[in-house]
């Protein structure tokens, strides 16, 4: 099963991913912050991130900047968030982020990315 | 109500507590960057939540509040006093909003002006934008909106004023100008849209108009709350901008790129003015010679004389404009001037106004739209691979970031089935691995033929990546850039965060359920000593009976120490009740006009959560009193000597088995003669009382139903319901509380509560054969008393208990049960000593027994009336214990 960490402060936003991407047959681990989050990446690998930007202690930006600054295999990697400027969107794709999204997400579009960059095809 | 629902409002509320939190903090430094930014990131993430449901009204308000905070953060707006109340209003509104779909489920439609008041209300504090307040186009908008032309289905450019078109024209040369008709759904007011706003909000704004659907009907059939309007807007904002201001609404926006030519459109009275067919010859010959400075002549002198209103004035200020900007262009300038001859616009051929190109629609829903949805998303996904790769920034994490995009890639064409070749990605990958370049990747990715075929992706998306390479790293310096040195700090931040304390979040039910069940599994391993005693002596079997009572000290310990596990899971610190305090202290004090300085000790002392949780509402009350009539105004005290600003102290502490909380105010006090005074007259006490009384127990009489010494009486601690009804609150829990007051010093009221209430202790007595349950709290000792030094007084009984009266009462008497007292051998009668009050009793009783930890049930049904009884608790040989309410009995 193809694993997916959930990158987000709001246990909201985490629980509709989880449930968006689980009815999608994906496996799926949350982390609360940066931190947490290239902390587990660092453990153990997962297929797909989805980030979210604005987050206590180490924000989006920062956690893919440092996931992509390791010796690691790196997969892809999309961002979430509120923020819908276009130099957000510049400073993602530059941070590393694959793909970005605006919240909210429809869940049928979350998955539609998340199987494509995950290559699955769409059933 | 949805798990998610439910997570949600429980996030909600968590987060709502700390926006308040925070915005107290604030008050005492309001340049801290670090909270404003935490404060920040709550109002906003608490908003990116709600934006997963359907309540409107919730998340235009927090909308509003993000902004506003963002507007503080980025230092537009200053912190201020007024600021922080409308916060604080609009956050109560959103737990209000709360409340109401914990209660039924869904928002309705009754706060919808709320929600637009206290969202008008943020948004007046935030200045708009300098850069669209100074276009001049903006400036006619307020005049231009409200105008509501009347149902025009035939709509033209020229409905838009001049000046508007013209800036557009100016900024339309460097910059794309966008025509934009925005057609609300009719019922959009119900779905929490705000149209005009929206409009009004649109980014680059160079001109906006309403126009009606239909013909407005009579007053008496309008029906006011269906939209009927449409709106266009004149923007110079990108189309990415655009779509993502009318995200949510995108399905009923229709954006037009409008080429600055179609703007060109003289307007006004064609009739009169001065013969210009002279000027339409040799401005034609000055043309056609490239004379401009001579046309230019031309037309200024033919200017002067034509009045402004006229067509010909507003054909030669477009003649002018165009002069200046594209001096150039004379296919133009002659076909504005030979539009003179004809009195109609020139005519650009049609391809000024493009053809209507609609925004790109909103992500569809269903399966249907599925695989046209894939395309786009894979073309998507590629076309932004191939920026990504293409950035050359040179950031330390670079190859991981070509990386991160070559995966995406060979994901990506893996799902739709396109990679034939993977190995030559991978090679690709190397490569540009080795090179730090992404130049490889792209080279393999253009040479793919099924993205070579892909149709030119849509333009806007490359426009997303504008970062030019210099520009990129600055860019990513202002985002904080792990240096050498921030390396270090960062792991040691990660070490931290592993060790912090783990919690998990537990519905309270559960919790209950617990307790519930142990208290049965405390009681019930009551009943195996019973056991033991009946295998001994109904059964004969002494070896079993030892064995059981073996067996039942490992239950006992193990059952006690559960108990003991599960009441810490439900302990909790006082802080929980005091962190209301703040605010409520702050508003008040200001109501009021007095200042305050409020402080806590021991707010970290825990008690059982029922506890905490019954303390809230007397403790309100308790220090609205002291704020309302405890504390003096700043003058008052000023002429008393005392520190302008009153102190109120809540002090929490635990003794043995209690939580003690202390309410202290430095404010004027209780007078004791007031209080008399105020007694008597109302008839609560009588004349021999009045004169007997100390001053002590005189303000104790604050706790008398319906006692309030204020005159005034204010809208904060009300009509005297008070203290009352807080000792009610109090002894409920089996509480109590005492309160001492020094006129001119202060108040103090002391509250005594138990730490748990899932267990009750009672001692067990013993009167006519009948068993009863006393509450321990209320036990001060057991005695026994001979029978010669009872004596009577008047007409009941006392006796002296180390030189203090202590009156005594029959259990048996205050029951009704019939039967006198039985003394024991030594003809002494055993006498329980209970707290009455502040007195102390003495209840005359057959025997005492053992005391045992029992749990109450309230009386319910037809015994529910028995004020005799607080409750009664089943023991564990299975008989019903019936525990008195001392209070009820005496």
């Amino acid at each position: 099963m193809k694993r997916v960490l959930i990158i987000d402060d709001a246990a909201t936003v985490r629980m509709y991913h989880r449930n968006t991407l689980e009815a999608g047959g994906l496996g799926v681990e949350e982390a609360v912050n940066g931190i947490e989050a290239l902390e587990k990446a660092l453990q153990t690998s997962f297929d797909l991130y989805v980030v979210d930007i604005n987050m206590p202690k180490l924000d989006g930006y920062g956690f893919l900047r440092e996931l992509r600054s390791r010796e690691i295999p790196q997969a892809p990697a999309i961002m979430v968030s509120t923020e819908a400027e276009p130099s957000d969107r510049a400073l993602a794709y530059a941070a590393g982020a694959n793909m970005y999204l605006t919240k909210p997400v429809k869940p049928d579009q979350l998955l539609i990315y998340a199987r494509l960059l995950l290559g699955e095809e769409q059933p | 109500m949805t798990p998610l629902l439910a997570q949600f409002l429980s996030e909600a509320r968590d987060f709502l507590q700390g926006i308040g939190e925070k915005l107290m903090l604030l008050e005492d430094a309001p340049a801290d960057k670090d909270l404003i930014n935490e404060l920040f990131r709550l109002v906003h993430t608490l908003k990116g939540n709600t934006g997963l449901f359907e309540f409107p009204e919730m998340t235009r308000v927090l909308h509003a509040g993000e902004d506003l905070m963002d507007a503080i953060r980025d230092g537009r707006v200053a912190y201020s006093r007024e600021l922080a109340d409308r916060l604080l209003d609009a956050m109560d509104f959103v737990g209000l909003l709360c409340d109401e779909i914990t209660a039924t489920g869904a928002l309705g439609s009754s706060q919808t002006i709320d929600s637009a008041r206290l969202t008008d209300g943020l948004r007046l504090l935030i200045p708009a934008p300098s850069e669209t307040s100074s276009l001049p186009g903006s400036a006619a908008v307020p005049a231009a909106l409200p105008a509501v032309a009347e149902a025009n289905p035939s709509w033209t450019m020229a409905a838009i004023p001049e000046s508007a078109r013209m800036e557009g024209y100016r900024r339309g040369r460097g910059e794309t100008v966008f025509l934009l008709t925005y057609t609300p759904g009719e019922g959009c007011f119900y779905q929490g849209d705000d149209p005009f706003f929206q409009a009004r909000q649109t980014p680059d704004l160079l001109w906006g108009g309403i126009y009606t659907r239909e013909p407005w009907a009579s007053l008496k059939e309008l029906d006011a709350y269906r939209c009927i309007l449409d709106f266009r807007v004149l923007s110079t904002a990108t189309r990415l901008e655009l779509v993502e201001h009318f995200r949510y609404v995108l399905d009923q926006v229709k954006i037009v790129e409008v080429l600055p030519l179609a703007l060109v459109l003289p307007q006004g009275d064609p009739n009169g003015g001065p013969v210009y067919e002279d000027f339409v010859t040799d401005a034609l010959s000055y043309l056609e010679a490239g004379r401009l400075p001579e046309f230019e002549k031309a037309t200024r002198a033919l200017m002067e004389l034509s009045n402004p209103d006229l067509w010909l004035s507003s054909a030669l200020r477009w003649l002018l404009l165009v002069l200046e900007h594209e001096p150039g262009n004379l296919v133009v300038l002659r076909a504005i001037v030979e539009s003179l001859q004809t009195l109609s616009p020139p005519d650009w051929g049609g391809a000024a106004i493009p053809e209507d190109k609609p925004a790109p629609a909103p992500p569809a829903p269903g399966p249907s739209h599925l695989y046209s949805r894939q395309e786009e998303c894979v073309h998507e996904i590629i076309t932004v691979q191939r920026a990504i790769l293409s950035l050359a920034d040179g950031a330390p994490w670079q190859k991981g970031r070509i990386h991160a995009a070559a995966t995406t890639l060979s994901a990506c064409l893996r799902a739709i089935d396109e990679l034939d070749a993977p190995e030559e990605l991978d090679s690709a990958l190397t490569l540009s691995l080795a090179a730090n370049s992404g130049a490889e990747l792209i080279s393999w990715l253009d040479g793919l033929h099924s993205v070579a075929t892909m149709p030119s992706v849509d333009r806007q998306l490359t426009e997303e990546l504008p970062l030019p390479e210099d520009a990129g790293g600055d860019v990513l310096v202002a985002g904080s850039v792990p240096t050498a040195e921030g390396e270090i700090k960062f792991n040691r931040r990660a070490e931290d965060a592993i060790g912090g304390p783990k919690s998990l979040k537990v519905d309270q039910v559960k919790i209950d359920r617990l307790m519930n069940l142990i208290g049965e599994m405390v009681v019930s391993k009551n009943a195996l000593p019973y056991l033991a005693g009946r295998a001994e002596t109904v059964f004969g079997v002494r070896e079993l009976s030892r064995e059981i009572k073996t067996q039942y000290t490992v239950i006992n310990r193990i059952a006690e120490e559960m108990q003991d596990a599960i009441m810490q899971v439900c302990m909790m610190p006082v802080s929980f009740v005091f962190q209301r305090f703040p605010r409520l202290v702050r508003d008040t004090s200001r109501k009021l006009g007095k200042e305050v300085n409020l402080v806590f000790v021991g707010e970290d002392t825990e008690a059982d959560k029922n506890i905490i949780e019954a303390l809230g509402d007397p403790l309100v009350h308790i220090v609205r009193n002291s704020l309302d009539h405890g504390i003096e105004t700043p003058e008052v005290r000023r002429v008393a000597g005392k520190p302008v600003a009153g102190n109120l102290t809540i002090r929490a502490s635990q003794e043995s088995d209690r939580v003690l909380i202390e309410i202290q105010d430095d404010g004027k006090g209780i007078d004791p003669l007031a209080i008399k005074r105020k007694a008597y007259d109302m008839g609560l006490i009588d004349e021999p009382t009045l004169d007997r009384i100390s001053d002590q127990e005189a303000v104790n009489l604050v706790f008398l139903p319906g006692l309030s010494t204020n005159e005034v009486v204010s809208d904060l601690s009300g009509r005297g319901v008070g203290m009352d009804v807080v000792r009610a609150t109090v002894e409920k829990v089996n509480g109590s509380i005492s309160l001492a007051s020094e006129l001119g010093k202060g108040t103090r009221i002391c509250l005594s509560l138990p730490l748990s209430m899932a267990v009750t202790k009672v001692m067990i007595i013993e009167s006519d054969g009948q068993f009863f349950g006393v509450p321990m709290e209320s036990v001060v000792e057991t005695v026994r008393v001979p029978r010669a030094r009872i004596r009577a007084i008047k007409r009941s009984e006392a006796t002296v208990l180390r030189g203090r009266i202590v009156a005594l009462k029959s259990i048996n008497t205050l029951l009704g049960i019939a039967a006198s007292h039985k003394a024991n051998a030594d003809d002494e009668s055993a006498v329980l000593v209970v707290r009455a009050g502040e007195e102390s009793v003495g209840l005359l009783v057959d025997q005492f027994h053992e005391t045992a930890d029992v749990i109450l049930k309230p009386m319910t049904g037809v015994l529910a009336g028995l004020s005799a009884f607080s409750g009664s608790a089943l023991m564990g040989d299975g008989s019903v214990l019936m525990v008195l309410n001392l209070k009820g009995v005496l």
